[in-house]
C-alpha cells in the first residue's frame, strides 16, 4: 500500500501558502471602502485554517513552524488586530469582522477594543434579530462563543435550521448545499477541534453519503468543494480515510503546491494577483484537509486498513 | 451492413415500445393504488394493460426485432406476473422463452449479457415450472468491485430485482445496500436517470437502505425528470413502487 | 408509441441484431450531466433594490 498522500499535499500546500504571504496583506484602505471579500477574508481564512494545522502538527514537524510563521505573519498584517477594530467601527452591524477576528482568537491573538465593542454589538436586539442564512446564523454565533459572547444562545436551534441539520436527501446534493454541508460541520466541530460535538444521528448520515458526494466531486473536478468534504472526513468522530479519493485530488495538486477550485490541474506555477486570488482558498482548504486527515491517520504513511463501506473507490 | 444500420436504428425505439407497455401494465396492475395515482403523469401513452405485448405494440409474434428487444428487456418482458402476481399471457411467455433462446450468452458474454440471459430463463422457470435451473454466472466480482461500479454494473440489471427469484446477484446486492444507495445519489447527481431508476429498483428490494436516502421521493424525482425520455426509468420506477408496497 | 412499420424490404434477422442486442445490453455508463441551481432573489427585495437604486442622472441645466 502506498503511502497516504496527505502529508505531501500538506508540505506543498503550505510552501505555495509562505511563498506568497504578501498576497494576504489587506490594502491600505481594507477597513474604507474595500470588497472585504478579497482585501480581508483571504487573511481571515489563513488564520482560521492555520490555527487548526498548527493544532494537528507535531511541534517538531516543519509544517508546524511553516503554520505557527503564517499565522503570526496574518496577525502583524492586521496590525495586531487593530484591522478588526477599525472595520467593527466602520460597519459596526456588520457580523464579518467577528466572524474574521475569531479565527485569529482560535488562535491565541486578542484585541481588547474590538472585543470590548463586540460586546456591545452582539449584545444588542438587533443583532441577535440579524437576518442571516442559516449556516451564516450559526459561523456567526459559534465566533461569538469563542469570544465568550452569548454564552445563554445554545447552537442547538441554529444547527436545526441548515440544510445538513435538516438530514436532507442526499441525493438532492448540489455545490451550494454541499458548502452548506461542509461549513455546518467546521462550526460545530470547531474546525476539527472537537470531533465528538456532532451529534450520533449527522455522523451517522455523513458516513453513509460523504463518499457518494466526495466521489462525485472529484468526478466533476470540483477541487475546492473536494477539499472540504476531505476534510469532513476527518471531522467525523470515526473518521474516514479516503485513501483512493485522496490520490485522485493529490493529483490536481499543481506543481508549486497550489490547488485551482474546479478544472484542470495547474500545468506551471503562476504569481500573479489574479492567479493568487483564485487559488488562495483551495490551496488553504487543502493544507487544512490534508493536516485533519494527516492527524487521523496516524502520521506520515500510516494508513490504516480501508474499512468496508468506508472508502469510496472508483474515483478518476 | 445495410441490416444492421437499419436494425441499430429500430431496435432501440422497439425496446421503448416494450417497456412502455411493461411499464403501463406494472401501473394498471397496481390497482390498490389506482385511486390516487400520485403527482406523477406516466410518461407512456395509455397502453392495454391486457393482452400480448406483439399485439401492444403492433408487431407479429416471430418478429425478429421483437424477440431482440424482449432479449434486451430480459425478465422485465415477464415482470407484470412476477411483481403482481398475475397469470402471464401465454404469448407473452413464448415471446421470452425464444427471445432465451435466440440469444444465448456465448462463453466470453460480459457478466451483464449472462446475467440478464440467466434473469430471463430464471423468470420463465419461476412462471412455467419447467425446466432445469441453468448454472448460474459469476457473481464474485460484486464483492469486489468499487461501489460506483457496483452501482452501475447492477443498475443494469435491475430486471432480476425481481421477489421470489433468488441469485447470487441479488444475494451481493443484500450485502451493499449503502453502497447502492450512493449509487444512487450519485447518478441522480450525474442526471443518469436510467442507473438511479435501476438502482431504485433494487433499493426496494433489499433490507438496510438508510432512510435518509428518501427513496420514495427519490423515486418519483427520478420518474419527472427522467420518464419522458426513457420508458425504462418509467418501468423500473414502478417496478420499485410495487416492491415497496409489497414490502412488510 | 411510435409507429412501427419499418421497411420491411430486406427483413432483420436475428444475425443481423445480435450486436445491437450486446450494445444494448451492455452500453458504457453515460457522462455525467452536473448542474446547480441558480436563485432568483426574492421579488419584493429586488424591487426594493431597485427603489434605492440612484436615479438616472439628470442632464446638468445649462
Amino acid at each position: 500500500m502506498t503511502a497516504h498522500p496527505a502529508p505531501g499535499v500538506l508540505r506543498a500546500a503550505l510552501a505555495w501558502l509562505d511563498a506568497h504571504r504578501e498576497h494576504f496583506r489587506p490594502p491600505p484602505d481594507a477597513a474604507d471602502r474595500a470588497d472585504p471579500n478579497t482585501a480581508v477574508k483571504p487573511l481571515g481564512e489563513l488564520a482560521q485554517l492555520m490555527a487548526a494545522v498548527l493544532r494537528r502538527t507535531d511541534p517538531a514537524d516543519p509544517a508546524h513552524a511553516t503554520a505557527r510563521g503564517l499565522l503570526d505573519h496574518a496577525w502583524a498584517a492586521s496590525g495586531d488586530g487593530a484591522l478588526f477594530h477599525a472595520l467593527a467601527s466602520a460597519e459596526p452591524h456588520a457580523s464579518y469582522p467577528l466572524e474574521l477576528y475569531a479565527g485569529f482568537a482560535d488562535a491565541g491573538f486578542r484585541h481588547a477594543a474590538f472585543e470590548d465593542l463586540a460586546r456591545v454589538t452582539t449584545g444588542t436586539r438587533s443583532w441577535r434579530a440579524g437576518e442571516r442564512e442559516p449556516t451564516r446564523a450559526l459561523a456567526v454565533l459559534r465566533a461569538e462563543h469563542r469570544l465568550g459572547l452569548a454564552p445563554d444562545h445554545p447552537v442547538a436551534p441554529v444547527t436545526a435550521r441548515t440544510w445538513l441539520g435538516g438530514l436532507p436527501e442526499p441525493w438532492a446534493f448540489e455545490q451550494a448545499a454541499g458548502y452548506a454541508a461542509t461549513h455546518h460541520v467546521f462550526h460545530v466541530t470547531a474546525w476539527g477541534a472537537r470531533p465528538e460535538a456532532l451529534p450520533a444521528d449527522l455522523a451517522a448520515y455523513l458516513t453513509a453519503w460523504l463518499p457518494a458526494w466526495l466521489g462525485t466531486c472529484l468526478e466533476e473536478r470540483l477541487w475546492d468543494l473536494a477539499g472540504e468534504l476531505l476534510a469532513v472526513a476527518a471531522c467525523l468522530p470515526e473518521p474516514l480515510h479516503a485513501h483512493a479519493e485522496w490520490r485522485a485530488y493529490a493529483a490536481a495538486q499543481g506543481p508549486d503546491g497550489r490547488f485551482v477550485p474546479h478544472g484542470e490541474a495547474p500545468p506551471a506555477p503562476a504569481d500573479d494577483a489574479a492567479e493568487f486570488r483564485l487559488c488562495c482558498h483551495p490551496t488553504l482548504v487543502a493544507a487544512f484537509a490534508a493536516a485533519l486527515a494527516r492527524g487521523g491517520s496516524g502520521g506520515e504513511g500510516g494508513d490504516p486498513a480501508p474499512r468496508a463501506g468506508a472508502t469510496v473507490g472508483g474515483a478518476r | 451492413m445495410s441490416d444492421a444500420s437499419g436494425a441499430a436504428s429500430v431496435l432501440p425505439d422497439a425496446v421503448q415500445n416494450i417497456a412502455a407497455v411493461v411499464a403501463s401494465a406494472l401501473a394498471g396492475g397496481g390497482s390498490r393504488s389506482s385511486a390516487s395515482p400520485g403527482p406523477e403523469a406516466a410518461p407512456e401513452t395509455a397502453a392495454a394493460v391486457s393482452g400480448p405485448l406483439a399485439a401492444a405494440v403492433e408487431r407479429t409474434p416471430d418478429d425478429p426485432v421483437l424477440v431482440a428487444a424482449a432479449r434486451v428487456l430480459g425478465a422485465d418482458v415477464l415482470a407484470p406476473a412476477l411483481l403482481l402476481g398475475t397469470p402471464p399471457d401465454p404469448d407473452d411467455v413464448a415471446l421470452a422463452t425464444a427471445a432465451r433462446d435466440a440469444y444465448p450468452p456465448g462463453a466470453d458474454a460480459t457478466a451483464v449479457t449472462a446475467w440478464s440471459h440467466w434473469g430471463l430463463d430464471a423468470a420463465l422457470r419461476t412462471l412455467t415450472g419447467d425446466g432445469l435451473p441453468g448454472t448460474a454466472p459469476d457473481a464474485g466480482w460484486t464483492a469486489d468491485e468499487p461501489w460506483p461500479r457496483l452501482a452501475f454494473r447492477l443498475s443494469q440489471l435491475a430486471s432480476l430485482a425481481l421477489p421470489g427469484v433468488d441469485s447470487a446477484l441479488a444475494t451481493a446486492a443484500v450485502k451493499r445496500p449503502v453502497d447502492l444507495a450512493r449509487g444512487f445519489v450519485r447518478a441522480v447527481r450525474r442526471r443518469d436517470w436510467a442507473q438511479a431508476a435501476g438502482l431504485g429498483r433494487w433499493l426496494a428490494l433489499v433490507p438496510g437502505v438508510p432512510p435518509s436516502l428518501g427513496l420514495p421521493n427519490g423515486l418519483a424525482f427520478v420518474h419527472h425528470l427522467g420518464g419522458a425520455s426513457d420508458a425504462r426509468v418509467g418501468l423500473h420506477v414502478r417496478a420499485a413502487r410495487t416492491l415497496l408496497e409489497a414490502a412488510p | 408509441m411510435l409507429p412501427l412499420n419499418e421497411p420491411t424490404t430486406a427483413p432483420v434477422t436475428r444475425e443481423a441484431l445480435t450486436p445491437d442486442v450486446d450494445a444494448l445490453l451492455n452500453s458504457a455508463e453515460a457522462e455525467g450531466v452536473y448542474r446547480d441551481s441558480r436563485e432568483c432573489g426574492g421579488l419584493l427585495l429586488l424591487a426594493g433594490l431597485l427603489l434605492l437604486a440612484p436615479p438616472e442622472p439628470k442632464p446638468k441645466k445649462g
